[in-house]
């Protein structure tokens, strides 16, 4: 029953699918802005001039699309072998973590290696967990969407006991967070515009992209997502793919959490760590439909967006929480825009203009 | 140790333990609906923050607590229609759309408090009292846990009942099953699918809402950012624990409730155990009956999966 | 029905169709698979909506929205897989289908009313999923019943049942049609057909070919009719001697004694330039067999040995070497992944290509394509995606990837299971030649005419036990039916292949 759509005409649709939802989206938000009594036009010019108006703005919105872009392209592999990882908060702070103490224990190492055993371990201290979370699928088949989530309340628990316990700062005047990570393990900015952090989200989408697109393991984690009685078929271990696609979705958010550590914020460890990339880097990747490339734009206009409406809160008042609302929305609606019915609409408005007839199709995430 | 024993000696514990279990059931109840009917409802937690969140706007404005307790409810049901709009007349993925619900309500009810209250200090507003059922709650241990708790505990316990009687006892029931296991069956049979998917999921909507009716109105006063806290995953894992019976789903929660309960009580005695730690307890023991129920659980035959006419 | 038209993207499955059934009469609604048959009664039941057209019941104009319509305007269907709620007991489907007036004293009123014209012959609680195909029909076929309906639609009921099932079937729809009902009976089967219908409606393409007076008509002019131009069998020519054995199983048994039927000390050898054909009703444990034999899974004792060593599982060190070629039933969600294009789906399983650390994406497509016009895929556009084929297609590249390599093994399970004659024809010419190269292939098939067209031995499956093989020669027809129903003894299996030799 399903017609499939030509390639131009399905790079069409995608592309008019993307325009619809982040109008829609912001519609909406828009009339929640100005029901708030906003200045609509102030609120969109700050957002876009604390986003882009400056080196110093682009620079900050680069920093803060790396951690979304990184947790998104672990969640976008997972996706594709239809595994959703719910766990980027939770891996992101264990990854932090084992990045912490790396970085703490080793202090007196010279900094290009410093950086590296930090990165590495943070790589690792993800991996643990969201291989927790593999295990227990593959093993007991446990439901990664559940087992994620709990595990994101066990490692926030984790650290928050840590940072106000054993590593907590002596120095800290008993506010709960770790000593400063040594000036030379802080990752430099390019040019002092393009932070390292965001070329190692680039050479991750890369190597992604290429796993993806370009490995019989590639082929494989796409055919167990669209069914695991073809991938099973083939010969893949369907349980080992499983969870092997969670260690890179938790080496990924580790690894975004030990960026976010040495490249940008204040360089410690606290409770109040992430501001919620785990759940935003699972949207970015829904935006980027599960495909490297499009979660590596899609990181690049969340971190835009966010870094825009933080700095919009001092100087037009938006509160934070409005990032949230309009990326909830934008995906809400990218789902509503795949729909046959949305299809549909679309081809018989595009027909009624060519005056031919209706075409029913499905198209894919 | 022995002030451990102290601690599990006190009815108190048990009576906080209900209350805490409570808005974990009404949205684990709400979401046994929805899967017996066959839609995974990831958007569970995003019901209960948008009925948390409009039960006190609500009772703030009408200063009535049974007012803003019906309109959180409303709250609730209204989300569920995007999410059934969404899963079950457009065919979409319901746990994306869950997700997204979540992450939308989120933004939305921070952003409104914000809105509404300068600086998103949201006022105590009145909320449930406990009712005291005279002469019951005079019977040992069962008295203070059970009848001296706000009146929502005595609805749960009645919801819980109901709910068995009407899946299990009412032909709705068997039709409202027989669209989880096999829809196009169901459909084939002449059970109108889309129209029963419909009532469940605006069961759950309502019931969720009422989970975070009573997280606000019956237990804090006040509305703060995401209050749900991850409740809604947490009855997520409860439908699944109590393998999606409502009678179970009370033990379910009321096992969860306790281990939280424990976290609390044990700061406020001199046994030396990170506080931290001991608020990690109830997710670790959620996990690990869950990894303990391997093999023994059997979801809806459809559960999740979309259904549409040929 | 008239003027009825249905279209599915591109593809017009019915093309201004008139239908007409009278009261007390078997109507054999004939055509090839894809001719349109379903879709059209999927409408006339309720199920799908026509683009165009009208349906008229005893003179008056309808339309239905649903199956409830159709029902309440005495239209029922009964599905080959029935479609009923697997978990939930035979009485409490017969309650969700509307049965009685709600109250199970009324339930059980209406059911003992309806035994009377064909018996229920089941426990009223058991559970569906627990039932042989046949109750299941039969539960189907009550409903209708006590719902009132007075035309009942029979979609190829037959290809799920063994012979004798059929026998019953039959003599229960011409009871049916002495009490004045009106049998729609769908097939794609001739002998069938002219056994028991009065009058014969002949799809092709959507289109109406003629309703003919079922008497009046051989087997040969009705053919005629369905394909449009006369097509012989597939016939088994010229068997060569049969080689040394390649593929042998030595009393293989699977999983655990449970509910569902499980292969039972099951010996088979396959030898170089021979084709096996293992028959049977679905569901005797092809599923079990066709997976040990595609190395998905292992057998709980006895043994799978190829060339004389043990055939290691999929996923196991050694198994990407194997050269079995592999034809899955379903290859739909087995043999292909359907959202990915067509050269990656040439590059999964252990016949695919060797590929480097890295695939090099333009060489394979380049390769793939020259496959595809090998294989005779149309349209053979590697970047095109395995949904946008034809059923047929479909299969066809499922069989490049699996014989380009020209293993010396072949395992194919129904392979031309939904595809059209010329479609089979090919494959079947394809295997054939494979054979007189010296191929050992294996063909599990739940078609018995498949079985007997193409094979050198046959077998039987039932209940897990195997039958046989024994040579084509040797076979006739109805033996084979009885051994397929596990007819002749209380202990099928080996009672079943003593009859046999």
């Amino acid at each position: 029953m399903i017609a499939a759509l030509q390639p131009d005409r399905q790079a069409m649709m995608m592309t008019l699918r993307m325009g619809v939802s982040v109008v829609a989206a912001i519609a909406v938000s828009s009339i929640l802005l100005a029901a708030g009594g906003f200045d609509l036009q102030l609120v969109y010019e700050e957002i876009l001039r604390q986003s882009l108006g400056s080196p110093f703005a682009i620079k900050n919105s680069l920093i803060e699309a790396v951690p979304i872009t990184l947790v998104g392209l672990g969640v976008a592999v997972a996706f594709r072998a239809g595994i959703f990882n719910l766990g980027g908060e939770g891996q992101i702070y264990m990854g932090a973590l084992a990045a912490i103490g790396v970085a703490l224990g080793f202090s007196g190492l010279p900094g290009p290696l410093l950086i590296c055993l930090t990165l590495i371990a943070g790589i690792i201290g993800g991996a643990l967990w969201g291989g927790v979370a593999g295990a227990l699928r593959s093993r007991l088949g446990l439901s990664e969407i559940i087992t994620t989530i709990m595990l994101n309340f066990i490692a926030f628990w984790i650290v928050s006991y840590l940072v106000r316990g054993p590593i907590q700062d002596p120095n800290s005047a008993g506010y709960p967070y770790t000593a400063e990570i040594p000036g030379r393990s802080q990752l430099p900015i390019v040019g002092d515009l393009i932070p390292t952090g965001f070329l190692i989200a680039v050479i991750a989408s890369a190597v992604a992209w290429v796993l993806l697109e370009r490995t019989k393991t590639g082929i494989g984690i796409k055919s167990l997502g669209s069914g695991e009685a073809a991938g099973r078929f083939a010969g893949f271990r369907v349980e080992m793919v499983g969870f092997g696609v969670m260690l890179i979705a938790g080496a990924m958010s580790g690894l975004a959490g030990a960026v976010a550590l040495l490249g940008g914020g204040d360089g410690r460890l606290s409770d109040f760590f992430s501001p919620g990339w785990g759940f935003i880097g699972v949207m970015t990747a829904l935006i980027g439909r599960g495909s490297p490339i499009g979660t590596l734009l899609a990181g690049l206009f969340v971190g835009f967006l966010t870094n825009g409406i933080s700095g919009a809160q001092g100087t037009a008042g938006v509160p934070n929480s409005v990032a949230q609302m309009l990326l909830g929305l934008f995906v809400l609606f990218l789902i509503i825009s795949n729909t046959d019915f949305f299809v549909r609409l679309a081809e018989s408005a595009r027909a009624s203009l060519a005056g031919s007839r209706p075409r029913r199709g499905k198209a894919t995430v | 140790m022995s002030e451990l024993l102290d601690i599990f000696a006190s009815t108190a514990l048990y009576a906080t333990a209900v209350r805490l279990a409570l808005p974990i059931f009404f949205a684990a109840l709400g979401e046994t609906f929805a899967e017996r009917a066959g839609l995974v409802n990831v958007g569970l937690e995003g019901m209960m923050l948008m009925g948390a969140f409009a039960g006190v706007v609500g009772s703030h404005y009408t200063g009535d607590p049974w007012l803003g307790a019906a309109i959180g409810i409303f709250a609730g049901m209204l989300v569920a229609a995007i999410q059934a709009l969404v899963a079950i007349n457009l065919a979409g993925d319901q746990i994306v759309s869950g997700i997204a619900l979540n992450i939308a309500v989120l933004g939305i009810t921070s952003y409104l408090a914000r809105t509404i209250w300068e600086g998103g200090d949201v006022p105590s507003v009145n909320g449930f009292d406990s009712i005291t059922m005279p002469g019951f709650s005079e019977i040992p241990f069962f008295g203070p846990v059970i009848f001296e708790q706000s009146v929502l505990v005595y609805l749960a316990i009645a919801l819980a009942a109901v709910s068995w009687w009407l899946l299990f006892k009412k032909p709705w029931g068997l039709r409202l099953r027989a669209c989880g296991e096999d829809p196009r069956s169901a459909d084939s049979l002449g059970i109108p699918v889309f129209r029963i998917r419909w009532q469940s999921m605006m069961i759950c909507g309502a019931l969720a809402g009422l989970g975070g009716v009573f997280l606000s109105l019956g237990q804090l006063f006040t509305f703060s950012d995401n209050m749900s806290g991850g409740r809604g995953f947490i009855a997520l894992a409860v439908v699944i624990i109590a393998r999606w019976s409502p009678i179970r789903a009370i033990a379910a929660a009321v096992l969860f409730g306790l281990f939280e309960a424990l976290a609390l009580r044990v700061q406020v005695t001199d046994i030396n155990v990170p506080p931290e730690l001991m608020l990690a307890l109830p997710y670790l023991v959620t996990l690990f009956v869950y990894a303990g129920l391997v093999g023994r659980t059997r979801p809806p035959k459809s559960l999740g999966r979309e259904y549409s006419r040929g | 029905m008239s003027g009825i038209v249905k279209h599915f993207g591109d593809l017009t499955a019915c093309d201004n169709v008139d239908f007409k059934v009278e009261a007390g009469e078997v109507h054999a609604l004939l055509g090839e698979n894809g001719a349109g048959k379903t879709t059209l009664m999927n409408i006339l039941y309720g199920l799908a909506l026509p683009d165009a057209g009208e349906i008229e019941v005893s003179g008056s104009s309808v339309s239905l929205g649903g199956p409830g319509d159709a029902i309440d305007a005495g239209i029922g269907m009964v599905h080959q897989h029935p479609l009923l709620v697997d978990r939930l007991s035979v009485v409490e489907n017969l309650f969700l289908g509307g049965v009685g007036d709600g109250t199970e004293l009324g339930l059980r009123e209406a059911i003992s009313e309806v035994e009377e014209r064909i018996a229920l012959d089941v426990d009223p609680a058991a559970i569906v999923e627990d039932l042989p195909m046949s109750q299941r029909q039969r539960i189907e076929i009550i409903r209708c019943l006590a719902r009132g309906v007075k035309v009942l639609i029979l979609d190829e009921p037959t290809a799920v049942l063994t012979p004798d099932e059929v026998q019953r079937l039959f003599a229960e729809m011409e009871r049916l049609i002495d009490g004045g009902h009106s049998v729609i009976f769908i097939t794609h089967k001739l002998p069938e057909a002219c056994r028991i219908a009065t009058r014969t409606t002949v799809l092709r393409h959507g289109r109406l070919v003629g309703v003919y007076r079922t008497s009046e008509m051989t087997a040969e002019d009705l053919a005629k009719a369905m394909v449009g131009e006369s097509v012989p069998y597939a016939s088994n020519r010229a068997r060569t001697k049969p080689g040394r054995p390649r593929l042998s199983l030595r009393g293989c048994s699977t999983g655990d004694s449970s509910s569902t039927t499980q292969l039972d000390n099951v010996s088979l050898e396959i030898s170089e330039g021979e084709i096996v054909g293992i028959a049977g009703v679905e569901g005797n444990g092809q599923r079990q067999l066709s997976e040990l034999t595609f190395g998905l899974g292992q057998p709980s004792s006895g043994d799978i040995q190829l060339d004389g060593m043990t055939l290691p599982p999929l996923g196991r060190w050694g198994s990407e070497d194997i050269q079995i070629g592999r034809i899955p039933e379903d290859r739909r969600h087995q043999g292909l992944t359907l959202n990915a294009p067509i050269w990656e789906n040439m590059l999964t399983g252990p016949q695919a290509p060797k590929t480097g650390r890295l695939i090099r994406k333009r060489h394979t497509i380049d390769w793939t394509r020259r496959m595809l016009e090998e294989f005779g895929v149309r349209p053979p556009d590697p970047i095109a995606r395995a949904e946008e084929l034809s059923g047929g297609n479909q299969q066809k590249v499922v069989i490049a990837r699996e014989l380009w390599s020209n293993p010396g093994v072949v395992v194919a399970v129904n392979p031309t299971r939904g595809l059209d004659l010329r479609a089979q024809r090919e494959i079947h010419d394809r295997l054939i030649r494979m054979r007189g190269e010296g191929v050992a292939i294996l063909v599990i098939s739940t078609d018995l005419d498949e079985v007997i067209a193409i094979s050198d031995r046959i077998g039987v499956l039932y209940r897990g036990r195997l039958a046989g093989p024994i040579p084509a020669e040797m076979v006739d027809r109805g033996r084979v039916g009885m051994m397929m129903a596990g007819i002749g003894s209380d202990e099928p299996g080996s009672a079943v292949s003593e009859q046999v030799r």
